[in-house]
């Protein structure tokens, strides 16, 4: 560990608070798997007229019956040991209202999945931000709104809510830094002072190609950003995909679960940490090899590629 | 100092699996546990060992060994021998462990593949890294299963007894005669890791923890307090040779500097523990071996070794 960097544990509750939104969906073929206990992991698309979204079923876990049932679904794509069976909400209040929370400053959504017959939605957020949470969360009063709080309340944590998903998707940590050109290229667009920063990154939703950009830094930063807590040092901005230090990360379209990247500036160094199935890990891997090595002609300097777990969270 | 404040020396491991020629054990493919093994590099080719402890075998396994050619009866185990595959992987093995900090120190079968685990200084992630993007592939030939921070050498000792009970063995190696000689004192005694899954004629690779640079020995540093050597000594190189020979497997090979002395350290399995001992004592250079613990191994000695 070098030592201006910013570990995953000084920043993983940075967003203090957590909202778990359930909301109410019926999809027949999901009923009739027998596992009805199991948890579905989701990767969920953002846009305020539907919702989209991809439900990963483990092959592993499906009987003949069952397998022929999900892989016979029409926008059902063959993943490695997933099927991932595209959805959508076409309640447009609903989706609006997943949506709107969406676009609150410094809400970021980690680690969605069904469980029965609800979609469960993890929002950290700061608690500067709870007014706002508020006045969405009055929606679920709606008729027209099938939706619960599930937990509302401090939050236990970046690793806790990929804990979660680990249970019945096993996934595996991946860090590396970008070469030395790359790296160059990027700090020189960052303004002085060079304050060292960890920042979550995540796609805001399939239509738009923008992102979301949450900003940790440990001291007052110069870049374009809006402030969601000067105390606590988080900062927010967008990033469109085509924007050049976007363009330096590895593409998240193909992502089956909600989990932020983490990028992180140390003055020397950036580095990327992201969080992917076991079972894509090293197809993930050869596709940021090729990206790097065509982008800046060197490949990327591995530092971690590990399953995730209790230990692994302390060292990050 | 003792193992255990070294232990994690080397910070960072890697795991890479590596296929096996043949789909040879097709039984073996609900056995995922440690089957101590070790790399032979011969003639330019590279061969896994691999010990199958017989007290430890399900009778499924004895049959399908008993028929494969490669297989030795030993009184404790059988020793089966297979060539890696691929020209590559061989290549990558050897190149491997030409990085200096670089110490292959457990292996583990796990179906028809070896997990082969390498520990390394963080210093060094860039050159390990030159070996990295080639296993990524799908290809069939070497992966990676892991890179991350060391568990260390006590759990991973610990975690070798909970499935193949060691004994610990201690002996002291007379080192008068040495450029080493003399050079600790018993207080900042540094301690030695030896290979030992990797056996060749040629030497071993051995590294000196210290807990502060050492003087005269700047050509040799290879990170903080770390230092590349070679067999430090006449005496135990024969020993060396002869378990080499002998095809007795070693799961751990350490020592510490003392005065005139060595405190050698070496780990075997419980049911190798008499043909360990015999080897030693049948050293011409006997003398210069004084045993001092032969033991089941438990995780007390951690506060001795």
């Amino acid at each position: 560990m070098q030592d201006n960097e910013i570990r995953l544990t000084q920043i993983e509750k940075k967003l203090d608070m957590l909202c778990i939104l359930g909301i109410g969906v019926n999809f027949s073929w999901l009923s009739k798997l027998e596992n009805r206990e199991s948890i579905y992991p989701v990767h969920l698309e953002f846009s305020d007229d539907k919702t989209v979204l991809f439900v990963n079923v483990d092959k592993s876990k499906l009987s003949g019956t069952a397998e022929t049932l999900v892989r016979s679904r029409a926008t059902t794509v063959n993943r490695h040991h997933y099927f991932s069976v595209r959805e959508t909400i076409d309640n447009s209040k609903q989706s609006d209202m997943i949506f709107q929370l969406r676009q609150i400053k410094s809400v970021i959504a980690t680690g969605t999945y069904i469980s029965g017959k609800q979609l469960v939605i993890p929002f950290r957020f700061h608690h500067s931000v709870l007014g706002r949470i508020n006045e969405q969360l009055r929606k679920i009063s709606d008729s027209d709104i099938t939706a619960q709080v599930v937990y509302l309340g401090s939050s236990p944590g970046l690793s806790y809510l990929l804990n979660l998903i680990n249970g019945s998707m096993p996934l595996v940590a991946v860090s590396y830094y970008l070469p030395e050109n790359a790296f160059k290229a990027m700090a020189s667009r960052i303004p002085e002072p060079k304050t060292p920063f960890v920042s979550e990154i995540e796609r805001t939703g399939a239509s738009e190609e923008n992102f979301k950009v949450l900003i940790y830094a440990q001291s007052q930063t110069n870049l374009p950003v809006e402030t969601v807590s000067e105390k606590d040092g988080i900062y927010e901005m967008e990033m469109a995909s085509e924007s050049s230090e976007i363009n330096l990360l590895p593409e998240q379209e193909d992502s089956l679960f909600n989990s932020a990247l983490l990028f992180s500036f140390t003055g020397k160094r950036a580095e990327v940490t992201f969080f992917v199935p076991a079972s894509e890990a090293l197809s993930r891997l050869r596709k940021i090899y090729a990206a790097t090595r065509e982008k800046f002609g060197q490949p990327p300097v591995l530092t971690l590629f590990s399953p995730i777990g209790k230990e692994l969270f302390e060292w990050l | 100092m003792l193992l255990k404040d070294v232990e994690k020396r080397l910070e960072m491991e890697c795991t890479i699996a590596v296929p096996l020629k043949k789909a040879m054990l097709n039984v073996s493919s609900k056995y995922e546990t440690y089957v101590l093994s070790r790399l032979l590099l011969e003639d330019h080719r590279t061969y896994v060992q691999l010990y199958f402890l017989k007290n430890k075998l399900p009778g499924s396994l004895v049959s399908l060994l008993m028929a494969s050619r490669n297989v030795e009866n030993r009184p404790g185990y059988y020793l089966l021998t297979e060539e890696i595959t691929g020209k590559d992987s061989e290549k990558l093995i050897d190149d491997l462990t030409g990085i200096p900090s670089v110490m292959f120190s457990s292996s583990k079968l796990r179906k028809s593949e070896i997990l082969l685990t390498f520990r390394f200084l963080r210093s060094d992630i860039e050159s390990v890294n030159a070996y990295v993007e080639q296993l990524t592939g799908d290809d069939g030939t070497a992966y990676m299963v892991y890179l991350g921070p060391s568990e260390g050498i006590v759990s991973m000792i610990n975690s070798i007894h909970g499935s193949n009970p060691l004994s610990v063995i201690k002996f002291d190696v007379d080192i008068s005669d040495t450029p080493l000689a003399g050079k600790f004192s018993r207080e900042d005694s540094p301690v030695s890791e030896a290979d030992s899954i990797i056996g060749s004629e040629s030497g071993r690779k051995v590294l000196l923890y210290t807990e502060s640079e050492i003087a005269g020995l700047e050509n040799f540093r290879v990170g903080s307090g770390t230092y590349l050597m070679n067999t430090a000594n006449h005496a135990i190189e024969k020993l060396r040779l002869a378990v080499f020979e002998e095809r007795t497997p070693v799961c751990g090979s350490y020592a510490r500097y003392s005065g005139n002395k060595v405190e050698a350290t070496i780990f075997v399995p419980e049911t190798e523990t008499d043909s360990f001992i015999e080897i030693l004592f049948r050293q011409t250079d006997a003398l210069k071996f004084q045993l001092k613990l032969c033991s089941r191994f438990n995780t007390d000695f951690w506060e001795l070794i």
